[in-house]
């Protein structure tokens, strides 16, 4: 894996002071910490600056999912953006008007607004994520932001949070009261892939490893293959990471897993081309999805899920296996059903959070009274 | 910079120096039937070397015809020896820019001398908007490249023979790939995006199957169409374009083909037609009926009833049960429940 501490910290000035910014000046001393009134958008890119900013949008944000696919009905908490892993296919190199790693500065507004949101809607289950526009634990050696984030969510009885990363930085969870309120996820991938297109990332043994030392200290589990990679020797390369994955953690310990083959706007096939020109991700055979985004043509996207999902119920036939973002054709040839048979995939997952989490027994099940909309259960 | 006007005998002009030449790649002879009837209206360029020796800076054209014609000598504006020669070649240039509309071949050989004296950042920013080239640093080395891609390629460029946007990605090419290009093209005689079309298709098939280009370009798969002399151009561009896209999209291609394939051997009316979604993505199927008379309507209707009662329907909308076969090998494929008798 490679990544490096920041080695310049730009700090707005409204949060100078805090939490955040202590950590970060305790466990970076020899970094350059500058303090301005506003960090500006449309910087040159530098991997060495950490960016600090106000945050003043919502930090709790509803996953992005369309009318046309099944979505999980997961939120994601929004603590930062950017990523230096650079994988190739990574969507945050698309977003060019902010190229530096950035995190928000003001958490204290951050768990304010989600004590807010859990305690307005005591009976519904959050499962909220961190991974979305980061990843979750890149940082978090020198943030330290687990160290307050996980005990929230032991404390909170209607939520889990799930920390989603391809590194192996879990030392801050080493003697955290999580209340067994968090799922630490990897994204894995084949082995070919890994190396060819998340180079910057840890190894999938290094991952792995990582995840037996978290389910060691009580941690839930989740993993995901997302992106797919359709590729020669794909099934030898899946099939290798899922024997690997299952030789280092019990099954058991974990609540979920996703498959995603790769889909991506349009307009980041440019800039894929342009950053690493050697990658072969954008010659596959994509169609535009009913989402505009670029997908896999159907049969091949059938394909890689049907022989995972062969694979993983020889494993745990009870383990809890979905798809990200795919339409009810795609589920039902895959799995043999489609998840409106099981309630809606939200549904599908708050089951298998109260099943194997024992969290949030009390919640009421999916459709949510409050919440139903066509949009939000798309299944 | 001083110049001067002088009348100079063409004796004492260089004619093997074309440090100043931009050549059109075009016939002049719209220019020769002016200079025919109207003689010079403007000066040429000289530049003086010392003595009574001098090179053409701006006029090649008017001057080989003057020459050709027997003309003793021409007015001309001539620069002294020790002009700047770097001054001198931006007025040339600066006067190009302004002449009647240039060809590919003469941007990329004016961008190409700009670039020897101008720093990039220039060029594109206040050089690409006056040529109506598109203003990207990358493209710079391509149009360098493009003006000193030898003459086959100019002159083709400035006929329109390929376009614009073609040869610069050609300069991206290895050269006898692209040479092999060039030559194709001038035979399919198509579109400049027909032409991006099949380089992208090319390039990309190349690409995911990590191979040369150009030695894609012979795999027997290209190379029965590409040396066919029977095919006409459309023709060939055709099979070419649908050879392409099999190669591409094989799969997304078998799907079509096989139900095609199923669709013909159900022989329904031709009135009637099935639609499957975009790409097959996602579940919207739809059946076109089209009728003259409420008669015909109520038969075409009798018929695509029993049509979405059979087997057929749904075997015609099931994914294929081996989804690696391709679609060649499913040609022969019928659909079992539903007969032609209907
Ligand atoms: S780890 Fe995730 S966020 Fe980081 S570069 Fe890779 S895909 Fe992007």
């Amino acid at each position: 894996m490679i990544v490096h501490p920041p080695k310049k910290v730009l700090i707005e000035a409204e949060v100078a002071n805090s939490p955040l910014v202590k950590n970060l000046r305790e466990r970076l001393p020899s970094a350059g910490f500058e303090i301005v009134e506003r960090v500006s958008d449309r910087r040159e890119a530098d991997p060495e600056v950490l960016e600090i900013v106000a945050f003043r949008g919502r930090f709790i944000k509803t996953c992005p999912g369309t009318r046309h696919y099944c979505c999980c009905g997961y939120r994601i908490l929004h603590f930062g953006t950017q990523c230096s892993l650079d994988c190739t296919y990574c969507i945050l190199q698309a977003y060019l008007n902010q190229p530096n790693l950035r995190l928000f500065g003001n958490t204290p507004d951050m768990f304010r607004e989600l004590e807010e949101e859990l305690q307005s809607h005591p009976r519904r289950l959050y499962r909220i994520g961190t991974g979305e526009f980061t990843d979750s634990l890149l940082l978090d050696p020198w943030t330290g932001f687990s160290r307050d984030l996980i005990p929230f969510f032991a404390r909170q009885p209607n939520a889990v949070v799930e920390l989603k990363t391809k590194t192996y930085s879990v030392g801050c969870l080493d003697d955290l009261e999580h209340g067994g309120h968090t799922i630490v996820a990897w994204s894995l991938n084949a082995p070919e892939i890994r190396r060819r297109e998340e180079s910057r990332a840890a190894g999938i043994r290094d991952r792995l490893s990582a995840a037996r030392y978290c389910a060691e200290r009580g941690y839930w589990l989740a993993f995901h293959f997302d992106p797919m990679i359709h590729h020669e020797n794909w099934r030898q390369g899946y099939g290798e990471t899922l024997d690997r994955l299952f030789d280092a953690v019990d099954p058991g310990r974990v609540v979920y897993l996703s498959l995603g083959a790769f889909r991506f706007m349009p307009e980041l096939k440019a800039v894929i081309q342009a950053r690493h020109p050697q990658s072969r991700i954008p010659y596959g055979e994509f169609i535009r999805g009913l989402d505009d985004k670029m997908r896999y043509f159907r049969d091949i996207r059938v394909e890689l899920y049907s022989f995972m999902v062969e694979r993983l119920r020889k494993v745990d036939p009870d383990l809890c296996v979905y798809l990200c973002m795919e339409g009810e054709d795609i589920w039902r040839e895959s799995f043999g059903f489609s998840p409106e048979e099981k309630g809606g995939l939200p549904a599908m997952l708050d089951r298998a959070v109260k099943e194997r989490m024992k969290v949030g027994l009390h919640c009421d099940e999916w459709p949510l009274p409050s919440v139903w909309t066509p949009e939000s259960r798309q299944c | 910079m001083d110049a001067a006007y002088s009348s100079i005998p063409l004796r004492h002009i260089d004619w093997e120096d074309s440090t100043y030449a931009i050549r059109s790649f075009q016939p002049s002879t719209e220019l020769e039937a002016s200079l025919e009837r109207l003689g010079f209206l403007t000066a040429p360029w000289l530049l003086c070397q010392g003595g009574e020796r001098f090179v053409v800076v701006d006029g090649f054209k008017r001057l080989q015809w003057a020459r050709r014609r027997g003309l003793p000598d021409v007015l001309c504006r001539v620069y002294p020896e020790g002009t700047d020669t770097g001054e001198l070649r931006l007025r040339r240039l600066e006067g190009k820019l302004f002449a009647p509309p240039l060809n590919v071949a003469e941007k990329a050989q004016i961008i190409s001398e700009l670039l020897d004296f101008l720093p990039a950042q220039i060029v594109v920013r206040e050089y690409f908007p006056r040529l109506g080239v598109a203003s990207r640093v990358e493209s710079l080395e391509r149009w360098r490249g493009l003006a000193a891609a030898g003459d086959e390629m100019l002159e083709a460029v400035a006929s329109q023979e390929i376009f614009d946007r073609t040869a610069l990605e050609l300069m991206g090419w290895e050269e006898r790939a692209r040479l092999e290009m060039l030559s194709l093209f001038k035979e399919l005689k198509c579109s400049a995006s027909v032409q991006l079309e099949i380089l992208e298709r090319l390039t990309e098939i190349a690409l995911g199957r990590a191979r040369k280009r150009g030695d894609l370009l012979h795999d027997a798969e290209l190379q029965s169409i590409v040396v066919d002399s029977t095919l006409n151009h459309r023709r060939k561009t055709g099979l070419l374009r649908e050879r392409l896209t099999r190669m591409r999209f094989p799969r997304l291609r078998a799907r079509e083909e096989r139900f095609n394939a199923q669709w013909e051997s159900l022989s329904l009316p031709g009135s009637i037609r099935l639609t499957h979604p975009p790409a097959f993505e996602g579940e919207r199927w739809q059946l076109q009926i089209t009728f003259s008379r409420p008669r015909e309507l109520m038969d075409l209707l009798d018929s695509a009833g029993k049509f979405a009662r059979s087997p057929a329907l749904k075997s015609i909308m099931a994914p294929p049960e081996d989804p690696g076969v391709t679609g060649s090998s499913q040609r022969s494929v019928t659909i079992e429940g539903f007969s032609k008798e209907l």
